[in-house]
């Protein structure tokens, strides 16, 4: 391919224009027309802060900033190499590009930051595997738990008697176990899916029926978390029930 | 409800949604006032939903947490929350989410990190970590795409000489034993033909090249008072007397026919950042800065290193009267390369525009030592004496 270098003057009812295309459509033109400066301003001036807030996110979930004496400067080459991406092997990435819907393209961008990221912590890691260094003065820190809090000591904090019930199990867990039971029938993964992500991600009826192939409208999926919720709420307290009672008996 | 009366986990959960008729409800709550095990019951209850409310992280980890060779891709769960998969992939997906916490926990966070704007707190963060902004990023983009270009330029003649052989050679593999020496024969003259093919292409494109450049570096008439020197071999007879009031540029057709030469060679294959600076230089003689401006934008000449291409940029920025970048960009000019003399001339220049007579001197100086060329030595002499009578 050839890509030759069009100037264009970027004149306000060309911006104007490109102001009133689609999300998908403005991709499109890039990938289209790669050297045309006036697209590529409207592409960064609706992406660009989404693309750094993907790649921000992204390393600190990782915490490739914290770990970094260069943390800027790491940032700023990961955050250009998701462009290198787009516009590498004649914009190949932005010509393949199939959006469903207007948010498709930062779901793209995103999955773009996280492959530019975990590249990078690969080679991080690959580097370092030969000259890993260990102090024989001071033992090793423990990691801290990322899920946060363990059940028991939660249970300790609330002083319900209960800590032998929980003992080396999370409410996670718990829960999984009780969802294998009770969700039953051809839906049974989608529907588990549907009650994890409101019950763990607090996201509402509205945003898993937008974000997510689940194939229910908003009101269906409120239905579903609102019944499988109940199902879960009893058949956590009939567990807890007769872990009471017999803790009960016991003493 | 057991035979004592007391409530079981499903008329607890009940009778706390509203979902109890009202003889019910009557009933269970008396009992609940009534019965110290039912009321510790129910602020079990209390606390469960309290626990499910409180997200993930109050409820501990996940048991399956390794990666498996199901595990899903990036681009795999890109394509299930974009739905661009069949029924049977769906369901695979979903089961394996169900199964496997990391790779569900890697799809929400791709959602969250993806579609939640970011909140005030990351944007300070982001401000603190680049100064790059939308808009400064386009010209960036550009010098990607300009880059990439030439790479898939340099791609499609490797590839096209090659797939030339290789079908060649294919073809002889399929004749006879007997079929081999002419095979051989017309291989060896096929080599010569692109030999000559590309010799000739490359002689053109050299000479074209050679023209262009021959044609802006004498024909070009500068005030020396004026303007600063672009890079290359301008001759010193293309400079003008240097007090003198005539117009040193009338009607020039000569850069056109650079320009025209220019994109020749570029057809042939000449090296493209080379044929952009000649580009960059016509348009500078031309005064058209903005499109001078945009191929150093493309070029990236900021940060390619090249003493030449970052003293053109200089020379711009002179001839736009910014005299603080214009200062900046010679000095990385010679930066890349101390011994670039264009770059120590105009650096004399720019420092006597903005008053600094020693550091004037001082770069007049230097570029004295490295200028071989009379006439230029000349013409530096001059402003050196007019320099020294202040």
């Amino acid at each position: 391919m050839s890509c030759k270098v069009r100037e264009v003057a970027l004149n306000p009812s060309d911006a104007m224009d490109l102001k009133k295309l689609k999300n998908t459509e403005v991709v499109k033109l890039c990938a289209e027309e790669p050297s045309n400066e006036a697209v590529w301003s409207e592409f960064c001036s609706r992406f660009h802060s989404a693309i750094q807030s993907s790649v921000y996110r992204e390393c600190s979930q990782i915490g490739i900033l914290q770990r970094s004496t260069q943390s800027a400067a790491v940032y700023e080459d990961l955050v250009q190499e998701v462009y290198l991406k787009l516009v590498g092997g004649d914009c190949r990435a932005l010509r393949e590009f199939k959006g469903s819907s207007e948010n498709s393209i930062y779901l793209y961008l995103g999955t773009i930051a996280r492959n530019v990221v975990l590249n990078h912590l690969s080679s991080v890691k690959a580097k370092k595997r030969d000259v890993v260094q260990v102090s024989l003065d001071s033992p090793l820190e423990q990691e801290a738990d990322p899920d946060g809090p363990s059940l028991e000591s939660s249970i300790r904090s609330r002083q319900f008697d209960l800590e032998e019930y929980f003992k080396g199990v999370s409410l996670r867990q718990e829960i999984e176990g009780i969802l294998s039971q009770v969700v039953q029938g051809k839906n049974r993964a989608r529907d588990k899916l549907i009650v994890k992500l409101a019950i763990y991600e607090g996201f509402s009826a509205e945003e898993i029926a937008q974000r997510f192939p689940v194939d229910l409208s908003a009101k269906g999926v409120a239905n579903t978390i609102s019944r499988l919720k109940q199902l879960l709420q009893q058949a956590l307290l009939e567990r807890m029930m007769l872990k009471s009672k017999s803790l009960g008996k016991g003493s | 409800m057991d035979p004592g009366g007391c409530l079981n986990s499903a008329e607890f959960v009940r009778l706390r949604e509203g979902q109890s008729n009202e003889n019910e409800r009557t009933r269970l709550e008396k009992h609940l006032q009534e019965c110290p095990r039912c009321s510790h019951n129910s602020q079990l209850l209390e606390w469960i939903v309290s626990l499910l409310a409180g997200g993930k992280q109050k409820m501990g980890q996940s048991k399956n947490r390794e990666e498996t060779a199901l595990c899903l891709t990036p681009e795999m769960t890109y394509r299930y929350l974009e739905r661009d998969i069949n029924e049977a992939e769906r369901a695979r997906i979903e089961t394996h989410l169900d199964e496997c916490s990391a790779c569900y926990e890697t799809m929400v966070s791709l959602v969250k990190n993806s579609l939640a704007p970011a909140s005030e707190l990351e944007k300070q963060a982001i401000h603190q970590l680049t100064s790059v902004t939308a808009k400064s990023q386009v010209s960036r983009i550009l010098s990607y795409v300009q880059a990439d270009s030439k790479v898939q330029q340099r791609e499609v003649g490797a590839t096209g000489l090659w797939d030339r052989l290789k079908h060649f050679l294919r073809f002889s593999e399929t004749f006879t034993a007997g079929w081999r020496s002419p095979a051989l024969a017309a291989l060896a003259l096929l080599l010569l033909s692109i030999g000559a093919y590309e010799g000739i292409r490359g002689y053109n494109r050299s000479w074209q090249l050679a023209e262009a450049e021959r044609l802006l570096q004498q024909n070009y008439r500068v005030y020396m008072k004026d303007s600063a020197r672009l890079s290359g071999g301008y001759g010193s007879s293309g400079v003008a007397a240097f007090m003198s009031g005539e117009q040193a540029e009338r009607t020039p057709t000569y850069p056109e026919k650079a320009l025209d030469l220019a994109q020749k060679a570029a057809t042939n294959g000449a090296n493209p950042d080379k044929i952009r600076q000649i580009e960059a230089q016509v348009y500078l003689i031309q005064k058209n800065y903005a499109k001078a401006e945009s191929i150093y934008r493309q070029l990236k000449a900021e940060e390619s290193g090249s003493a030449s291409l970052l003293n053109d940029q200089g020379v711009l920025y002179f001839s736009q009267r910014d005299w603080e970048k214009a200062q900046n960009a010679f000095e990385a000019s010679l930066k890349a390369d101390p011994n670039f003399r264009e770059a120590w001339y105009n650096l004399a220049l720019v420092k006597e525009r903005k008053g600094d007579l020693q550091g004037a001197l001082g770069a007049l100086d230097r570029y004295l030592e490295l200028e071989t060329d009379e006439g230029w030595r000349n013409a530096a002499v001059e402003f050196k004496k007019r320099l020294e009578s202040r």
